[in-house]
């Protein structure tokens, strides 16, 4: 087992070498990364607005039926919301979600690709296809991750706004004090390193998964549930190392 | 012309491709022939390196494809046109974006020159009909017709097809087998055929290649293949009922 991983490790660092070296006419790039855009980003648009208001939601609710100490102040309830949001559910719970939508469909996509011998017929055209197919896929992924990312965290404080305070649980005032309470820009940045790190985590490690399927519809549905664990695996062991890194 | 010198290729020990040389000229349509699992579609993945063979050497017009360095087997490789068994047309894009997309990556042409020739290439397989169709909304034999457009839209040097009739009815069977032919002579390419369709080796085989259990056993024209005394040649064409048959007829 510990020799397929390192096998693996090295399969998928060669193949990221072919990625980056020659994509082919940028025209034809440039078209591929805004599909990519499109169908990994602006695709989960929905999926994540929904998520982040009903988490968003569920974190001061919870939050707020535990603080009932007269000790601890109430805007408490908004500081500790945009912290949660901010440091690990709009990073590292939507990176874990996308993981699963967008990532199965690029080693779907790929896996498809490779055993309807698409990926064979670039190769004798003389197209580099790891870059022509992957590139474009991590190129796209990476730049529309970090929206996602700032749009989940808008909903999900908004979310979170309006389940305590539309309900009366905390006052407007006290929740949106908590919200500006010694609010740093660093933590932004923090959750934005983290962002592009789990992106390219997530196109680069689905991609390698798709492309290299042998067999058939089976294989390619089993490529498809390893790239899920393999990314979601890769994003928590990152999560760590950055925290690790960036805030201690 | 592609000259084939001692090529064997193994897998896990069992040895699917036996010292094989071959000679295939251009502007003849070369055919290699032999039963499921003789080694025909290893062979013709081993010449244009998706299978690196274990032995031996290919030789694209004297360049020693397995010798040349990555660049220089890619150049090698846009001049080659192949035609996949089940077409391997990218699913994404109309049959008229398929058959455009070599030019799009490679070709210096304008625009309209490149229309044009997609245009011609559609003509020439007869398929500027379903030029905004998706594969999916087409039929098997068309597929392999457009697979054939995307094959030589680039003026390719050398045309490897890899059971272009297989699965297709054989009125549509012989009609690919005739579009190949005049291909070959049209446009003066090497043409490499693998096939075990006994009419496309009689109507359109100049150069016939038999692969018995990974080795070649019998080379010749596709009209020799009745009366050759060859035993495997032999045992293979008439490996079939009908084929008996007819010629107890």
């Amino acid at each position: 087992m510990l020799k397929s991983f390192i096998e693996g490790i090295g399969e998928y660092t060669l193949l990221l070498g072919r990625v980056f070296r020659n994509p082919g006419p940028f025209r034809l790039f440039y078209k591929r990364v805004l599909f990519e855009i499109s169908v990994a980003g602006l695709n989960s648009v929905f999926l994540i607005v929904i998520i982040s208001l009903f988490m968003g939601a569920v974190i001061s609710i919870q939050l707020a039926a535990n603080i009932e100490s007269p000790l601890i102040p109430k805007y408490t309830v908004g500081y500790a919301s945009r912290q949660s949001i901010i440091y690990e559910f709009s990073t590292t719970v939507v990176a874990l979600i996308l993981a699963g939508k967008v990532g199965s469909h690029m080693a779907s996509e790929l896996g498809s690709m490779r055993i309807s011998e698409q990926i064979d017929a670039l190769e004798i055209m003389g197209v580099n296809s790891a870059s022509f197919l992957i590139l474009p896929k991590i190129v796209g992924f990476v730049f529309i991750h970090p929206f996602l990312v700032l749009l989940s965290m808008v909903i999900a404080i908004f979310g979170s706004y309006a389940a305590v305070v539309f309900t009366g649980m905390i006052p407007h005032g006290d929740f949106i004090m908590g919200l500006e309470l010694d609010f740093k820009y660093f933590d932004v940045v923090y959750a934005l390193v983290k962002t592009f790190v789990f992106a390219f985590l997530i196109s680069s490690i689905s991609s390698y998964k798709g492309f290299y399927v042998r067999g058939g519809a089976s294989e390619v549905g089993h490529a498809s549930t390893q790239a899920v664990v393999a990314s979601i695996f890769s994003i928590l062991t990152a999560n760590l190392v950055i925290t690790m890194l960036m805030l201690l | 012309m592609i000259q084939v010198e001692g090529l064997s290729k193994s897998f896990n020990g069992r040895t699917v491709l036996q010292n094989i040389d071959a000679l295939f000229e251009k502007g003849r349509v070369n055919l290699v022939i032999g039963r499921s699992g003789s080694g025909k579609t290893v062979f013709l993945k081993c010449l244009v390196g998706l299978l690196k063979p274990d032995a031996g050497k290919v030789y694209f017009d004297g360049r020693s494809f397995y010798d040349v360095d990555r660049s220089e087997q890619q150049t090698i490789r846009r001049e080659l046109g192949k035609v996949f068994q089940m077409g391997a047309l990218f699913d994404s894009m109309t049959v008229e974006e398929n058959v455009r997309f070599p030019l799009e990556m490679f070709s210096g042409l304008s625009e309209k020159e490149k229309k044009d020739r997609v245009q011609f290439c559609l003509e020439r397989v007869n398929l500027a009909h379903a030029a905004s169709l998706y594969p999916s909304e087409i039929s098997g034999g068309m597929r392999k017709r457009t697979a054939i457009a995307r094959a030589i839209v680039n003026n390719p040097k050398y045309l490897l097809c890899d059971e272009p009739n297989s699965g297709l009815d054989p009125e549509t069977a012989a009609l690919i087998d005739e579009l190949l032919l005049n291909i070959t002579k049209e446009f003066q390419t090497t043409t490499i055929i693998v096939t075990h369709d006994m009419n496309s080796v009689y109507e359109i085989g100049e150069h016939v290649v038999l692969l018995v259990g990974g080795r070649k056993a019998w080379e010749g024209h596709g009209k020799a293949i009745f009366d050759d005394p060859n035993e495997a040649l032999q045992e293979f064409v008439f490996s079939s009922e009908i084929m008996r048959r007819l010629r107890k007829a």
